[in-house]
């Protein structure tokens, strides 16, 4: 399998003044990160704004961005959905496109019980020669999937690894006790990203890697190579602008941010809207305390 | 006045590096040397012989009394801001492929068309470092025997890319060393250990915009138009250096010893050519010298008329910062300052 990397971003979707996603502005936000820091990019996640983009639309960026990268990075595909069956004919799609692994996220809304999920995740894998990363995010999902499924899940060939945003890291822990070496934890969360590594884990699906990528992947490489103290100084360093990507749903404060270093990425889709005067200031002032690594 | 103002635009970058480390080499006539980058690098600090000067952003009224804007940050920012340098007033030197095939801009190379200079309208374009290296070895043989044909296959170095490159190469050279798998970056493939004919955009003629430059700039440089050229450039995982293996067909036979001859009198020419003690040019070598160096000088065995020989320069000295300064140099010595025609 091909190494996907331990920096992935959770790309934005860049959006023209009409709301229309604009694919050349994807196109160069897809390299520029590859160029600061990140390994590679999940393109049509939730930070793509995934509920509001069309499946065409999601094609087409999954095009569009591979001729871009060229062989540069890796590109993964948010295929997820909470409809079983959609998520098979998307997965389909985007191989037959070329990506290199799709992120399929935990059914949000109507709450499958533990069996559903594995039911789920394992129908859509065995339809699929694609590796497939799983996702939990029980803030977004409610449904939060447990160690033991996702230990059950890793069985299945093809299931390479997991994006565990629950924050739990004695649950986190379980899994990587209870699944194979060569399966491949990556944090959920920014914040998470250093005490995840530190009891196993394998890198992160980042957000904050839009603005410090660099930054972020020297806090890998750091902790990589055994220098843990110099990491974690990093991660404190990083720890406020972490946080303040998340004072309201994420994308909103990313997008902003992005649109503000100069890199133009457009508004969000309704129902997300612009953060209000008093939030923009916040990211406004936080965004003074950082080097700014995305090249614009 | 016992100097000139110099400003360096892309100061941080390779080539911005280069050019502090040869006006200096040079005792190039500067009195004051002014550093822009971008906001990024802006606030840095830089060592200019004995002198800390700090990195500014560039901005519309960074040009102010400048007399010469020496730059090299790519060509979005060229094509915005050297307009503006020689509004003020300065001569920009530009590194990037933005002017470069406008007729209204010289595109020198000294050692070939230093009088082109002359015309200049406050801007004067600094070719692409694979074309630079070439034109120097050719145009002295094309003077005794007009060329009609040029097939060349260059094998051009990371650093040319820029420092991400370089950061590059190292990082996957050790990683492969290690037994690890390597995702590119900077590069469309990996480049440890690797070699990838593809330099600059591919257009839709199946040739890449770099194998054009090599084109279209050498006629300009050359002013001879009728010379069919065609180039594949290809990257190679070296750190500095670019070399090329050319092959060249002359209006009548020019043979080996000839050529030597003339391209040993030949102005920014060194000839390493000693078969029987290994002895040709090679990009380790080159690295950190001035000179465009040629060997393996021979028949092309293929052709009446033909003649083959390999090329090697420093690409951030002759290829770029090197260049640039000399022109300036130039410049000055003839008195060419001002744009022909008008004031300052």
């Amino acid at each position: 399998m091909k190494e996907l990397g331990r920096l992935l971003t959770a790309m934005v979707t860049p959006f023209d003044e009409e709301g229309k996603v604009d694919y050349e502005q994807a196109k160069k936000l897809a390299l520029a990160l590859v160029n600061s820091g990140s390994d590679g990019v999940v393109v049509a996640g939730t930070t793509g704004e995934s509920p509001t983009l069309t499946r065409e639309e999601e094609y087409r960026l999954f095009r569009e961005i591979k001729a871009a990268l060229g062989g540069r990075g890796t590109l993964i595909a948010g295929t997820g959905s909470n409809n079983t069956a959609e998520a098979v004919e998307a997965t389909k799609e985007a191989e037959r496109i070329g990506v290199d692994a799709c992120l399929l996220v935990v059914p949000y809304y109507n709450k499958p019980p533990q069996e559903g999920l594995y039911q789920h995740f394992r129908t859509i894998a065995e339809s699929t020669s694609l590796p497939c990363i799983l996702y939990n995010v029980p803030s977004r999902t409610v449904v939060n999937m447990s160690a033991e499924t996702v230990i059950r899940l890793s069985q299945v060939d093809n299931i390479i690894g997991v994006k565990e945003a629950s924050g739990n890291l004695e649950q986190i822990a379980r899994i990587i006790n209870g699944t194979g070496d060569d399966f491949i934890v990556w944090s959920g969360n920014d914040g998470d990203t250093f005490p995840i590594m530190a009891i196993g884990g394998y890198g992160i699906i980042s957000v904050a890697s839009h603005l410090v990528g660099k930054q972020i992947k020297q806090m890998i490489d750091s902790f990589v190579a055994g220098r843990v103290k110099q990491a974690a100084e990093i991660h404190h360093h990083l720890l406020k602008l972490f946080d303040v990507l998340f004072v309201v749903a994420n994308p909103i404060p990313v997008k902003y941010a992005v649109n503000q270093v100069g890199f133009r990425v457009g508004k969000p889709r309704l129902p997300l809207v612009e953060p209000d005067e008093k939030t923009a200031t916040l990211i406004k002032d936080t965004l003074k305390n950082y080097q700014i690594d995305l090249p614009v | 006045m016992n100097g000139y103002s110099v400003a360096i635009v892309g100061a941080t970058g390779l080539v911005g590096q280069e050019f502090i480390k040869v006006l200096l080499q040079r005792n190039f006539p500067m009195n004051l040397v002014h550093l822009f980058a971008s906001d990024r690098s802006a606030g840095r600090k830089l060592m200019v012989g004995q002198q800390e000067i700090e990195v500014k952003e560039t901005s519309p009224d960074s040009f102010e009394g400048i007399d010469i804007a020496l730059f090299s940050a790519g060509s979005e920012v060229s094509r915005h801001f050297s307009p503006i340098a020689a509004r003020a007033g300065a001569v920009v030197i530009d590194n990037s492929a933005a002017f470069r095939m406008e007729p209204w801009v010289p595109l020198v190379v000294p050692e070939v068309n230093p009088e082109d200079i002359k015309w200049h309208k406050g801007i004067i374009a600094n070719p692409n470092c694979s074309t630079i290296q070439m034109v120097v070895a050719l145009y002295p043989l094309h003077k005794v025997n007009p060329i009609k044909r040029i097939v060349v296959s260059t094998y051009q170095s990371v650093s040319g890319t820029g420092s991400a490159a370089v950061e590059e190469l190292t990082v996957q050279t050790r990683q492969v060393l290690e037994g690890q798998t390597t995702i590119p970056h900077v590069y469309p493939h990996q480049i440890a250990f690797n070699v990838l004919p593809e330099i600059d955009v591919f257009l839709d003629d199946g040739y890449t915009k770099e194998e054009w430059k090599m084109v279209e700039e050498t006629k300009k440089i050359m002013h001879a138009d009728d010379i069919a050229i065609s180039a594949t450039c290809v990257r190679v995982p070296v750190f500095t250096g670019h070399s090329e293996a050319i092959h060249v067909e002359f209006s009548s036979p020019m043979f080996p010893d000839e050529a030597e001859r003339i391209l040993a009198q030949a102005p920014g020419v060194k000839i390493l050519d000693d078969t029987s003690i290994s002895l040709y040019p090679h990009p380790w070598a080159a690295a950190g010298t001035d000179e465009v160096f040629v060997g393996r000088i021979r028949r092309d065995v293929s052709h009446p008329n033909g003649l083959v020989m390999w090329v090697v320069a420093d690409n951030l000295r002759k290829g770029a910062a090197l260049n640039a300064v000399q022109i300036a140099e130039e410049m000055i010595k003839r008195d060419w300052l001002n744009p022909e025609g008008g004031k300052k």
